[in-house]
């Protein structure tokens, strides 16, 4: 047996795409590749995932694969490594999930999942409180009158205080932007927020969303997002939009 | 010898370079999960993924307990 089959995603039937191979079960279709069992193979691949390197071109591919069928179609998004010895194994499993991904593609139409992503810098923000705060400013103040063991204790309260602030500003642009995410989003979830490394950025990631939207409604949503964050640039605060994506976060069987 | 190129494909600066962490945040850790007969067990992906997460977020403790920044909790 030296061809597997990795499955990508799960489509209509009725609908035919030019580059990859479909396997069909009623009124759905396997979106896959024959790849060898020489890479794919179940004790081959238990290693090779183990290879980040591996796993990155592959993921890569896993994405651009459904990233490209999900331009004109709706498609449900297997997790990466779906792969099965056989057509038959294949159609078996459209067989017995047929009712849950025909749900699931009704539900999916005409939507696309986006990610939105907060971030601050912290210095940023910092210097944005202290310089436009009334409270840190009369402070600042007050210091700079005083005999040092006085500045000493005030300086405490002042970084105290700043704190707080960095805090209550984070929370209020958290939360306005995750009332317009819901206002113009179908469905809408919190994942972990990202470590830099994650994110790849290394300012701080403050919220970490996945939206299921119209188009329609997508241009709206950023136009909003751009407002708001004009007049949050200078705070240090800032989102990021991401996708299409395929509907990874909304999926689950 | 190299090919000759004709021409040069534009670049788009509004469009957004997709980060490689962004596709394996998504690819390894969501998307529908497939039991059965398969020839792997998705989990060894979720575990795999879990592993690089927790190996960077342990390197990133390591760094702040060495610096003595230990604010975290």
């Amino acid at each position: 047996m030296n061809q597997l089959l990795y499955v990508y995603g799960i489509i209509p039937s009725q609908q035919s795409i030019a580059e990859l191979a479909t396997i069909t079960f009623g009124s759905l279709a396997a979106v896959v590749e024959y790849v060898s069992a020489r890479e794919f193979g179940q004790e081959v691949l238990a290693e090779n995932i183990k290879d980040m390197k591996w796993v990155s071109v592959k993921a890569v591919r896993h994405q651009e694969v459904l990233s490209s069928v999900g331009k004109e179609i709706t498609v449900i998004p297997l997790k990466f490594g779906s792969v099965f010895v056989s057509e038959e194994s294949v159609q078996a499993m459209l067989n017995e999930k047929s009712e849950a991904f025909s749900t699931i593609l009704d539900r999916l139409d005409d939507k696309q999942e986006w990610g939105l992503k907060l971030f601050y810098q912290t210095a940023t923000l910092q210097n944005w409180l202290e310089q436009n705060n009334k409270e840190l400013i009369e402070i600042d103040g007050q210091i700079s009158t005083l005999s040092s063991g006085a500045a000493f204790l005030l300086k405490k309260k002042k970084e105290q205080l700043l704190k707080n602030k960095v805090k209550a500003e984070i929370n209020a642009y958290r939360k306005s932007i995750f009332e317009l995410a819901k206002h113009y989003s179908e469905e809408l979830l919190q994942n972990k927020e990202l470590d830099s490394k994650l994110s790849g950025n290394p300012d701080a990631n403050l919220l970490n969303l996945a939206i299921l939207i119209r188009p329609g409604q997508l241009a709206a949503l950023q136009k909003e997002l751009i407002a708001i964050d004009e007049s949050h640039k200078s705070r240090g605060l800032y989102h990021d939009l991401t996708g299409p994506w395929p509907a990874y976060n909304f999926v689950d069987l | 010898m190299s090919n000759e190129l004709e021409e040069l494909e534009e670049y788009d600066p509004e469009e957004k370079k997709v980060l490689l962490s962004d596709v394996l945040d998504r690819v390894l850790s969501t998307g529908v999960t497939i039991t059965g007969d398969l020839t792997i067990g998705i989990a060894d992906v979720d575990l795999i993924y879990c592993g690089l997460r927790v190996l960077l977020t342990s390197v990133d403790k390591l760094k702040e307990e060495a610096s003595g920044d230990n604010t975290g909790v």
